[in-house]
């Protein structure tokens, strides 16, 4: 491979070794200047053979840039300045006509015509435990069953189970939270089972452990891999055990993503990505996630901890975060346009809940669930909606209320899954639909 | 329906378990049975602590307890349990079942309520609203007569139908696994093999897989009682205690590797570990550790306080969830948002007990001495930002006493606040601590409740109340009359952890097949346990090589770091671990000598006998024919190379589900 060529890899791998290292959209444009051997044995890895074509014709996908501890509304995409409510953030106008966000986001307010904001979300829990599984999940809980959490039916509806590249990565660095903390300890993919569980990462940049050691071959680990394999699916098939089988999973995964490691390393990503985007984790986060659909991970979550939950100094708080959202938000859509990605991907930015108008004596906000604000962006969103309305205070949803059942309906279409459809779950279940009670998907900011 | 039950359920235990029951046991069982039956058809009582609806106890919680809790009881109405909502208030009856309109609480919470409640702007939305209409219109209130319920679990504990004492707790729990099997319309599995028995009993005992000398004693002893016997000796013997006491060291102060050289060095772990060893009274022990006093060199006990450096609030979480089997970290800020009987002043209360204390050197090692003074500060309620002040209180409506002086910040300390000790820290004579112990711990149910749950947690796989640390209103146990019944007789016994411990491995539920049918919380069959990272190391070194523990313990413990986890999910850094974590590999390196001589030495001629050997050093069984075929095609294959083979074909044992997992 010649010197330049090998640039171009840096930026645009696919997948771990060097001969997996070409341009994909070369690749795809039959005009990439490798040889026939490093040809086929790309093929051979995407083994689906209808995969390459598919990513060509725009496999959707999703990133969730998920605002974990729930940021105010009144402070991003619902300001109201001049009421009691306000706070000592102004607004300003933004592309659209007539629509004003907080001055805390003069990026965002400029591309907000590629974006649909949804001013009018309505939803019960009002604890982070309940409210992330509810908004996660798309539903209340009904134990003993499990709903799989959003990237989990994603990885299942859009992603290819054979693929080498992990179909759910959940980007978090911090390994505290509260109750996220609890809920990250749960059971993600429910009962579509652990394989479609999120490869978790994060925080160093890279994952440990994750080359074999020199005194093992490739070859070697594969042999004894298969034969560790080939034992434990007969103990999990005659135990019937879920943990069993999370195990299992886990080693499969093991095999997929040492294939890829490099995928996971940012200090392979452009110097000068990694400046607009940084220099805090979720920016850098935000970065990965997109190096990992563009390189065919069909479903990624950015967490952060959960740094918005302000019960104590809200402006303040939300003064350091909010600019760093807006960059983030703003270089995301951005490069998504610029690479032809932003059509097929999906981008959603939401926390929890909102926070409540008034401050509390800690001039802080606490959990507002009964009128907060989300957004949209990419696959399947009309640009330039601003969806629902609160009234004059932002105490009440004067229009158009939206919960989470709607919510993910509006999710899955704009993804071209079937709101409705039933889950295939095992006889002793009752009867699941990605989406309950036929919620209907906002028409209003659907393609 | 009770007696039904018990006509029918001794057909449930299967023919292997009636013939392992002695017949003088069978006798007991009977009388029990007949016992059991006659009390129990003493008048219903109310399984569950509380009966409201979820979605009412929410909106009550979210917008009422707040005031109308017992502490407070704005109006003298308390919104916490239905008794208390039957009894009304000073301005009479809250609620008129079946009639919204003339319910007192349904008028208030309208728009034009007079007043309004929730008091301020606050108005109940829409869907609240419906939520109490509908549950007014169709609530039947509990009668009167009914006994008055707290909402802590343990209120659910009557004595009145208590098998009497004597009775074999085994028999107890096969009746009511049994009859819970009936219930759930789920059909009860059969036992383990002799051989399935012994590996799991020395895992769940000894933290470790038994030898191939060990398997073989037990299954050449034609004595019919052998399991039983088994169970003794091995629960009586010091590798047991050992091993307990490491599990307890985690699960009363976590993990922390940092710590443990200290914790050895300075007691800690020999206290447990005599503890479990002389099977002292849990009480006891609880008593011993928490007030954390000492007047010789036995301190051991003062480690677990004294770790926790002056923490008090780490100190009072880790009391709340090793002792009591409730998390109380969620009520710091704020009452329980889904527990409303774990109050804030409960977490304040117990920091409170705790807040005095100061870890000192005395000339006999460490202490924990305590002021007379101070520790009176108010806490915030995060939601109202309203001050609250300290009370000593802890789980239970009891408040210890304590004079308060008029300005606790300018008291001054004085000698004559204090009991002489030589040699000793300073002791108060009020003490806080003390005061906690005698009257908040002592014969406090849930530290039966929660140790009973623990131990069933432990064998079973999962508690009675899962997970074992969130004994509260929101997790009921899936047996309730079972934990009762158990807890009761754990108190009686003096807190018997190794009466226990033996009843519980006789039971059938221990002893079932673990073949996962049936949901988990029915016990119908045993159920697949992962092994903690100690009994990883000690099952892995006596294949391996013993140097393992010393190498890679500290590894070991901080990828598997978990011990009866609300749900076992294997992470990508667990198996990324085992599959190319260099030193690990460097362990099944014949090169390096680390490989033990029972498969060093496997028999290269005959590669069918040194799979046979290979399997049953790992697994405790011999292979399937699929799994001899192909082993022995790897042999056979790489005749070459043998080692290399071994190695591989022993990694993939020690890595496999198999034994990742007790079953």
């Amino acid at each position: 491979m010649t010197a330049s060529s090998q640039d171009d890899t840096q930026r645009n791998m696919t997948c771990g070794s060097p001969e997996h290292s070409v341009h994909r959209r070369l690749f795809l444009e039959g005009t990439v200047g490798v040889g026939a051997a490093s040809a086929a044995s790309f093929s051979g890895l995407f083994s689906v053979p209808a995969f390459a074509q598919q990513m060509n014709d725009k496999a959707k996908r999703c990133i969730l840039l998920w605002l974990c501890g729930a940021p105010s509304q009144f402070e991003t995409w619902d300001p109201k300045p001049g009421k009691r409510t306000s706070g000592p953030f102004g607004s300003i106008p933004s592309c659209l006509p007539g629509v004003h966000v907080s001055e805390l986001m003069p990026k965002c307010s400029t591309i907000l015509d590629k974006m649909s904001i949804i001013r009018s979300m309505s939803t019960k829990p009002s604890e982070h435990f309940q409210g992330i599984d509810t908004l996660t999940r798309g539903d209340a809980p009904r134990p003993p069953f499990q709903r799989p959490i959003l990237g989990s039916v994603l990885a299942q509806q859009l992603g290819q189970l054979d693929s080498p590249v992990p179909q759910f990565v959940l980007l978090d660095p911090c390994p505290e939270g509260n109750e996220f903390k609890s809920f990250k300890a749960g059971n993600w993919a429910g009962w579509l089972g652990a394989e479609y569980g999120p490869v978790r990462a994060g925080g160093e940049y890279s994952i440990p452990n994750i080359d074999l050691p020199e005194s093992l071959s490739e070859a070697d680990h594969s042999d004894r891999e298969a034969l560790r394999s080939f034992l434990s699916k007969k103990f999990a098939n005659d135990r019937k055990s879920a943990a069993a089988e999370s195990y299992n999973a886990a080693f499969e995964r093991v095999k997929g993503l040492m294939s890829c490691a490099p995928l996971f390393d940012m200090e392979k990503l452009p110097e000068e990505d990694r400046q607009r985007y940084g220099p805090g984790a979720f920016g850098l986060h935000t970065l990965q996630a997109r190096h990992l659909v563009e390189n065919g991970c069909p479903s990624v979550m950015v967490a952060n901890g959960m740094p918005w939950d302000c019960h104590v100094l809200n402006h303040e708080i939300h003064q350091m975060l909010v600019p760093e959202l807006d960059n983030v938000i703003f270089q995301l859509i951005g490069d998504l346009e610029d690479r032809g990605l932003l059509d097929s991907t999906l981008v959603i930015m939401m926390g929890e809940f909102g926070r409540t108008p008034f401050l509390n004596p800690a001039r802080g906000r606490d959990h507002y669930p009964t009128a907060w604000s989300m957004a949209l962006a990419g696959c399947g969103i009309k640009p330039g909606v601003v969806y629902g309305s609160t009234d004059n205070e932002g105490i009440e949803v004067s229009d158009e209320k939206v919960d989470q059942k709607r919510l993910f309906a509006t999710i899955f279409s704009a993804l071209g899954i079937d709101p409705h459809a039933e889950y295939e779950l095992p006889d002793n279940f009752p009867t699941f639909h990605h989406v309950e009670d036929d919620a209907e998907p906002i028409r209003e900011v659907l393609l | 329906m009770l007696n039904s039950f018990f006509l029918t359920s001794d057909a449930a235990f299967g023919p292997q378990h009636r013939t392992r029951l002695a017949s003088k046991t069978r006798e007991i069982l009977f009388c029990a049975v007949a016992f059991l039956s006659m009390q129990w058809s003493a008048p219903g009582r109310s399984l569950s602590a509380d009966d409201l609806p979820s979605d009412v106890k929410t909106v009550f919680a979210e917008n009422c307890v707040r005031c109308h809790k017992a502490e407070k009881k704005s109006g003298g109405l308390v919104l916490e349990a239905p008794e208390s909502i039957v009894a009304g208030g000073k301005s009479g009856a809250a609620i008129i079942p079946g009639a919204p309109g003339d319910s007192l609480l349904w008028k208030l919470v309208q728009p034009e309520g007079k007043p309004h409640m929730p008091p301020g702007k606050k108005q109940l939305d829409n869907s609240q609203l419906a939520t109490l209409k509908s549950w007014i219109e169709h609530w039947e209130p509990p009668k009167p007569e009914a006994k008055p319920t707290t909402s802590l679990q343990e209120s659910a504990r009557i004595t009145s139908w208590l098998p009497p004492p004597g009775v074999d707790p085994t028999l107890v729990i096969d009746l009511y696994i049994a009859h819970g099997c009936r219930e759930r319309g789920v059909e009860q599995g059969p036992l383990c093999s002799d051989a399935e028995f012994i590996r799991r009993l020395y895992l769940d005992v000894f933290g470790r897989i038994p030898s191939l000398r060990e398997r073989q004693a037990f299954l050449n002893e034609t004595n019919s009682n052998k399991r039983d016997l088994w169970i003794e000796r091995l629960s009586e013997s010091p590798e047991c205690a050992e091993h307990l006491a490491a599990l307890w060291d985690t699960m009363l102060l976590g993990r922390s590797e940092g710590k443990l050289e200290e914790r050895t060095a300075k007691g800690w772990h020999d206290y447990l570990k005599t503890a479990f060893q002389q099977n002292r009274p849990w009480n006891k022990v609880a008593e011993e550790v928490l007030l954390a006093r000492g007047d010789s060199k036995q301190r051991g006990h003062i480690w677990f306080l004294y770790e926790q450096s002056n923490k008090h609030q780490e100190i009072a979480e880790s009391i709340s969830r090793g002792f009591f089997g409730v998390d109380i970290a969620c009520a710091q800020c704020h009452d329980h948002p889904v527990s409303p009987e774990i109050k804030q002043a409960h977490y304040w209360g117990l920091v409170g007990f705790y807040r005095r204390g100061r870890n000192e050197g005395v000339p006999n090692g460490i202490a924990v001495a305590e002021s007379a003074i101070g520790g009176f500060e108010d806490y915030a309620n995060a939601l109202t930002g309203e001050t609250e002040t300290l009370e000593l209180t802890f789980l239970k409506a009891k408040t210890v006493e304590e004079q308060r002086p008029e300005d606790p910040a300018k008291q001054k300390d004085d000698d004559d606040f204090y009991v002489e000790v030589d040699k000793e820290a300073r002791r108060p004579k009020f003490s806080r601590r003390e005061k906690f112990v005698t009257e908040i711990l002592r014969d406090h149910p849930l530290l039966a409740r929660a140790m009973v749950n623990r131990w069933w947690g432990l064998m079973l796989g999962r508690g009675l109340v899962h997970p074992v640390d969130k004994m509260d209103s929101g997790h009921p146990p899936s047996h309730p009359e079972l934990l009762d019944w158990l807890a009761e007789d754990y108190r009686q016994s003096g807190y018997d952890n190794r009466r226990l411990l033996q009843a519980l491995l006789r039971s059938h539920a221990y002893q079932s097949v673990a073949s996962g049918a049936g949901p988990p919380d029915s016990f119908a069959n045993g159920l697949v346990k992962p092994l903690s990272a100690e009994a990883l190391l000690r099952s892995w070194s006596q294949i391996l090589n013993p140097k393992l523990n010393q190498d890679l313990g500290s590894t070991i413990r901080q990828h598997f770091p978990e011990i009866l986890a609300e749900e076992e999910q294997t992470t990508l850094k667990q198996t990324l671990m085992l599959s190319n974590h260099s030193r690990w590999n460097e362990f099944f390196r014949f090169e390096s000598d680390s490989v033990g001589e029972s498969v060093r030495n496997l028999e290269r001629e005959n590669p069918e006998q040194a799979c046979t050997q290979i399997f049953l050093v790992a697994f405790g069984r011999e292979p399937t024919e699929a799994e001899m075929k192909k082993v022995v095609s790897i042999l056979k294959s790489k005749e070459t190379e043998w080692q290399r083979s071994v190695q591989q074909i022993l990694w993939a044992l020690l890595t496999s589900a198999e034994f990742r997992f007790n079953h």
